[in-house]
């Protein structure tokens, strides 16, 4: 089933996925785009990479537990509820802390979105890794 | 803030758990400390609310009408106190009954997603969100049913799943439909809109009514669509069980008491028909329970026969008698606090029997009062509160219901919920004979009281004195629950301010 094409082909494409699921990501305030779709990019690059390596392979690239992941992603998202409440403001009000001109408005808005994408990204590889182990 | 914590500290609990996961005693600390730190937590919510009113907060600090809101009245609060008891009272009761595999299968961070889930639909201020809270309690409750794998839990999963689904379908399309009459999912402008929409087009209201109550009904396991809870609820551990038959039901008669109670105003079909299958809930659930030889399974079945009690109050808010109507309602708040006690602990008791005996099955157990008398008495206080016995809890929460439905005029209804009492007394003497008293028929293997850890009986004894406290001084709860029932009925009352305001407003789209 893997061509020596899509072995050749998947590394840069699953680069380039990476870098434009991150880029989407840190739009996604203001513009199309956000933590979910970042996400699903991603995965769609880690699927790739299963197809042409195995299952096997594509889990040690990724090194971290999918369940790791998502519960990481979880923290982040709770961490960015809850830091307005500490702050007196209502939860998951949004809070800006700095901008970095032409890359992203940084406060919890962002690390919410980040944790989404965790999330995503280590749901959908659960599912991809257990789906292809069957 | 006080609103929300009791959701996101079960999210908090939850995620912690899932980053220590493999850890199976570091599990267990995060997973009970969570649960016993909610009960302080839901403990402040409620006393806020009884000092200053109902509370409401908005995500995001968004304006009204953008924000997912959430609103804790006395009858939100009083719920999520209970929830945050027998979370915690479960959490203990896991630490001594699952298995290690469960709990490196994330077992406490599902717990705690269930909690969260029960919390958020008792605090939420909106229709749509309740339907999402149902979600998300539906999904950590199926795979804390289905964890472990066995072939009759599967059935049973499987079953409670496909049903539930149905209802969460009923409900989104109901949820839909309202929408698009009223502009707004938000409970508390629902009513004055519908009130007006009622007067030109009732037939509308029942319609959608009639869609709520189905979906609910299968939620909180009416007659005749119960077939899911005496499939599931004997399958998984105790501990589970327990929680679910405490509190999943609960969130369905929740669901009935916010929305025909308060959101929707009375309009005679639907209530009728609510009183009607209540009284059939009531009978069909005790009748289920003669056949059955399993103590859980017999449980099973009296959760619905007490959901049918629980849900007369609802259909009694048709009666036009304002006096009977709160009555009525503060009856249904009462019962619903006092059998979320009640069989909860039935079911930590049936665990410990479980515990002790190695089974369930009466025909195989036996004088179990001569080898464990501490568990008879902590199995005597819920059996008998649950077939209403003075002086404990069940008496008070049946008497009141009684009253209601007699002062309503409905003597029938009020026939069959006492034969439905003569029943469930006659079921728990069952229990009790079998498994406590007689000899058993075959040698059995019991295997004496220092299997039965204090995890185990530490539950069940908080739980039995909460029981024997509302039984003794029942006027603090009904005083809240009165509080709660008028806070209900007043918010469906729209007055003639209100209902000026939603006239000038419904044709409006969003807002």
């Amino acid at each position: 089933m893997s061509s020596i094409i899509l072995r050749a082909t998947a590394r840069p494409l699953v680069a380039i996925l990476a870098i434009i699921s991150i880029f989407v990501l840190l739009r996604g305030h203001d513009a199309p785009g956000g933590g979910f779709i970042g996400g699903l990019l991603l995965t769609g690059g880690l699927a790739l990479h299963l197809v042409a390596f195995g299952s096997r392979a594509t889990a040690r690239a990724v090194r971290l537990e999918p369940l790791s992941i998502t519960a990481g992603g979880l923290l982040m998202v709770v961490i960015a509820a809850v830091v307005p409440l500490v702050q007196g403001d209502e939860l998951l009000q949004a809070q800006w802390w700095f901008a970095i001109p032409h890359v992203a408005k940084v406060g919890t808005v962002l690390i919410f979105d980040i944790g989404v994408y965790l999330v995503v990204v280590g749901t959908a590889l659960l599912i991809l890794l257990t789906l292809a182990e069957e | 803030m006080a609103v929300v914590l009791p959701i996101v500290l079960p999210l908090i609990t939850a995620t912690i758990g899932l980053l220590v996961r493999r850890r199976v005693r570091v599990q267990r600390a995060i997973g009970v400390g969570g649960a016993l730190a909610l009960v302080p937590v839901a403990l402040w919510l409620l006393f806020r609310v009884l000092h200053s009113g109902p509370q409401t907060v908005h995500m995001g600090g968004w304006p009204p009408g953008f924000a997912i809101a959430f609103t804790a009245d006395v009858l939100s609060a009083l719920l999520v106190a209970v929830t945050a008891v027998v979370a915690a009272c479960g959490a203990v009761y896991s630490m001594g009954q699952i298995d290690s595999r469960r709990i490196a299968f994330s077992y406490f961070p599902l717990f705690h997603i269930l909690v969260m889930g029960v919390c958020g639909a008792f605090l939420t201020g909106d229709v749509f969100n309740l339907f999402v809270w149902f979600e998300v309690m539906l999904i950590a409750s199926f795979v804390l049913l289905a964890m472990g794998g066995e072939r009759l839990q599967m059935a049973g999963a499987i079953k409670y799943v496909a049903i539930n689904l149905i209802s969460s379908a009923v409900f989104l399309v109901a949820v839909g439909i309202l929408y698009a009459v009223c502009h707004s999912l938000s409970m508390a402008e629902l009513p004055a809109r519908l009130a007006i929409i009622a007067d030109s087009n009732p037939s509308l209201v029942v319609a959608m009514a009639a869609l709520f109550a189905v979906s609910f009904a299968i939620k909180a396991g009416l007659f005749p669509v119960f077939s899911w809870l005496p499939a599931s609820y004997h399958t998984p551990p105790a501990a589970v069980a327990a929680v679910f038959a405490g509190l999943l039901t609960k969130v369905g008669v929740y669901a009935f008491l916010r929305m025909f109670a308060s959101v929707f105003p009375p309009l005679d079909p639907v209530f009728a028909a609510i009183l009607v299958v209540a009284g059939a809930t009531m009978l069909a659930g005790v009748l289920g329970a003669v056949g059955q030889g399993d103590v859980r399974r017999i449980l099973g079945f009296h959760i619905i026969s007490q959901i049918g009690y629980i849900v007369l109050g609802v259909g009694l808010v048709g009666a036009a008698d304002p006096q009977v109507r709160q009555f009525a309602v503060t009856a249904a708040v009462f019962y619903t606090i006092h059998h979320i006690l009640v069989k909860t602990n039935l079911y930590f008791v049936a665990g410990a029997i479980e515990t002790l005996a190695g089974t369930g099955r009466l025909t195989r157990l036996g004088r179990l009062a001569q080898h464990a008398p501490l568990l008879a008495v902590l199995f005597l206080i819920p059996a008998l509160s649950l077939a209403g016995i003075p002086p404990l809890s069940g008496f008070w929460a049946k008497l009141a219901t009684l009253k209601a439905v007699l002062a309503a005029g409905y003597p029938l209804l009020a026939a069959a919920a006492l034969v439905a009492g003569l029943l469930t007394l006659v079921s728990m003497m069952k229990i009790w004979n079998s498994a406590f008293w007689q000899a058993p028929p075959a040698p059995a293997r019991i295997r004496g009281t220092a299997r039965l850890s204090p995890k185990l009986i530490g539950p069940m004894v908080v739980l039995a004195a909460l029981t024997v406290f509302i039984g003794l001084f029942p006027g603090l709860l009904f005083a809240w629950a009165e509080q709660a029932a008028v806070e209900l009925i007043s918010a469906g009352m729209p007055g003639p301010l209100d209902a000026n305001m939603a006239s000038g407003t419904t044709e409006g789209g969003v807002m």
